[in-house]
């Protein structure tokens, strides 16, 4: 005979930013947008990074730039289903003893689609990171090479989503 | 010196719901089904290579420690590598290493997970993305590749009927292989189409099936080959890059990585044009878009033509170039036995053995991983003929 076994697992975890995570984090309380400047290739990074791929530079002992607060979008996607619909099989569920509630799983974000996650490069910078626009009347402007700012949240902990989405402006 | 190593032996669980199966009993099925056909017993092994994706999916930590016995490496050398998507091609490389080394005679390479024991593959895919900067959007593997297929669409004026071609064209593969889980006979681009869009510009019909599965490879070297097997898969090389994150100009939708390990498996093999040398290729399209973009990354046309070579059909079975006879990812997605699939496949075919979905005469095959964010890639490149 087979059996199914059950187990949830919930552990919690703290991700240390560090030097160049956390300066471009407290900029975003401030709401700046940092890049930061390898002097060994003059590449400007943001989102910015511990290491510079091309050179293997220590980050951390580089330039800050402050950026204009306009980017340019390289690429989006716009997502219809939170996990594309993506549920577990009645045969799954069937085994389970205790079914999971996903409602306020931590990565469901955000609550409601469509929403689009869009590669977002700032002016001035060389390297661009991933960010949302979800306003109604922007995801049905958003395209490539769309002109994008930020719009800040009021309440700013030094956190990506201090950025609450980028508008289009263009 | 590297010794000239063949493939021996390959076992291939069917992709599906092996709820009848744990993890090690689906992970041993695969190895002596690769043991029977190589003719070898557990004994002949001198060490074993074990792939496995993260361990988010199922839940086990460091399978490797409830799985050894179970691949046969019972009191011997036991390496466990991983990189994402693509480990199981990773792993077989290893393996392939080891015995070209002059170190270990027979190693054998195995590959999988039980996608199924999870109740969301796609929580744990968004765990793979940068905890600081982007998971909290993500949606899992669809929405990385989303934005890899419409800057790649977009760049070149292709749009998601291409994809969907390909998921067409790879369904209708997979009625050939007997591993293949996803089987719609009589599949038109029409039905394609008609599936709702998840993460745009992907449908459902762009994406892979959650399999359970396990693949395995048995490497043997030069002197040893003889005695197994009377058709044996050389392998000519391997080569696997990663090309990182985030770099200036990092264009999603142009894998340079990919470029670089292809020109490099070429040069090494003496290829000089791979469309016309190589007689089949298998390629890791987890989502239908992929498989155009590496056919660019392959060298199989130029960049910016990997549509148009859809659109041609010569990569159909009744092509000149035919990728992915299996139904590839699209057909069957375990990842942690999908890329060791993709060689598996390439290598069945130049030792003749593909059965329904043999390619007529292949003497000269490619097999492709990939795994991370559209940044690792590996590929072995397998002939009938000793190098």
């Amino acid at each position: 005979m087979s059996r199914v076994l059950d187990w949830d697992i919930t552990v919690s975890y703290q991700w240390t930013a560090g030097a160049v995570y956390g300066h471009f984090l407290g900029g975003l309380k401030e709401e700046k947008i940092f890049g930061v400047r390898c002097e060994s290739c003059s590449t400007v990074y943001c989102p910015p990074g511990d290491v510079c791929p091309q050179c293997f530079t220590d980050m951390a002992e580089q330039t800050w730039l402050e950026l204009e607060q306009e980017g340019e979008v390289v690429s989006f996607t716009k997502v219809m289903e939170n996990f594309f619909g993506e549920r577990p099989s009645d045969e799954y569920l069937a085994g389970r003893i205790k079914p999971t509630d996903y409602s306020d799983h931590p990565l469901i974000w955000p609550p409601g689609v469509p929403y689009a996650m869009a590669l977002i490069r700032m002016k001035g910078a060389d390297t661009a990171f991933l960010h949302l626009v979800r306003d109604e009347e922007d995801l049905k402007k958003l395209r490539i090479g769309a002109k994008v700012r930020p719009v800040w949240k009021q309440e700013r902990s030094g956190y990506l989503l201090d950025i609450d989405q980028f508008q289009i402006i263009g | 010196m590297a010794r000239k190593v063949a493939v021996v032996g390959i076992g291939m669980t069917e992709n599906k719901s092996h709820w009848d199966m744990s993890i090690p009993a689906l992970y041993r099925m695969g190895a002596s089904r690769a043991l029977e056909d190589s003719g070898l017993n557990v004994d002949d092994l001198d060490a074993v290579v074990f792939g496995h994706s993260p361990e988010y999916f199922e839940g086990i930590n460091h399978p490797e420690k409830w799985c050894g016995e179970a691949v046969g490496a019972y009191n011997k050398p036991l390496f466990r590598i991983h990189t994402g998507g693509s480990v199981g091609a990773s792993a077989a490389i290893g393996a392939y290493y080891m015995v070209a080394s002059g170190k270990y005679d027979v190693v054998l390479a195995i590959s999988g997970n039980k996608l199924n024991e999870t109740s969301s593959a796609q929580i744990g895919l968004s765990t793979v993305y940068d905890p600081i900067m982007g998971r909290q959007f993500a949606a899992g593997a669809p929405s990385a590749v989303a934005l890899q297929a419409n800057r790649y669409y977009s760049t070149h004026g292709y749009s998601d009927e291409h994809g969907l071609m390909v998921a067409v064209k790879n369904r209708l593969n997979a009625l050939n292989n007997p591993y293949a889980q996803l089987k719609l006979p009589g599949y038109t681009l029409e039905m394609a189409r008609n599936t709702p869009m998840l993460c745009y510009p992907l449908r459902m019909a762009d994406m892979c099936p959650t399999s359970d599965a396990v693949c395995c490879m048995i490497f043997a070297a030069e002197d040893r080959v003889e005695s197994i097997t009377d058709n044996p898969g050389w392998v000519l090389n391997a080569v696997s890059t990663n090309e990182g994150v985030d770099y200036v100009d990092r264009d999603w939708g142009k894998p340079i990585g990919l470029r670089l390990a292809a020109d490099k498996a070429y040069e090494r093999a003496g290829i000089k044009d791979p469309r016309q040398e190589l007689d089949v290729v298998e390629v890791y399209d987890a989502f239908s878009a992929q498989e155009l973009i590496w056919y660019e990354g392959l060298k199989l046309c130029d960049w910016g033509e990997g549509g148009s070579l859809m659109e041609s059909g010569a990569t159909e079975m009744t092509g000149d170039i035919p990728v992915n006879p299996s139904g590839g990812v699209l057909s069957a997605n375990s990842i942690g036995a999908a890329a060791m699939f993709r060689l598996a496949e390439a290598a069945l075919q130049v030792m003749g053995k593909a059965d329904q979905r043999q390619v007529e005469g292949a003497r000269l095959s490619l097999g492709h991983g990939w795994g991370g964010a559209i940044q690792f890639h590996t590929l072995m490149l397998f002939s009938k003929d000793k190098p």
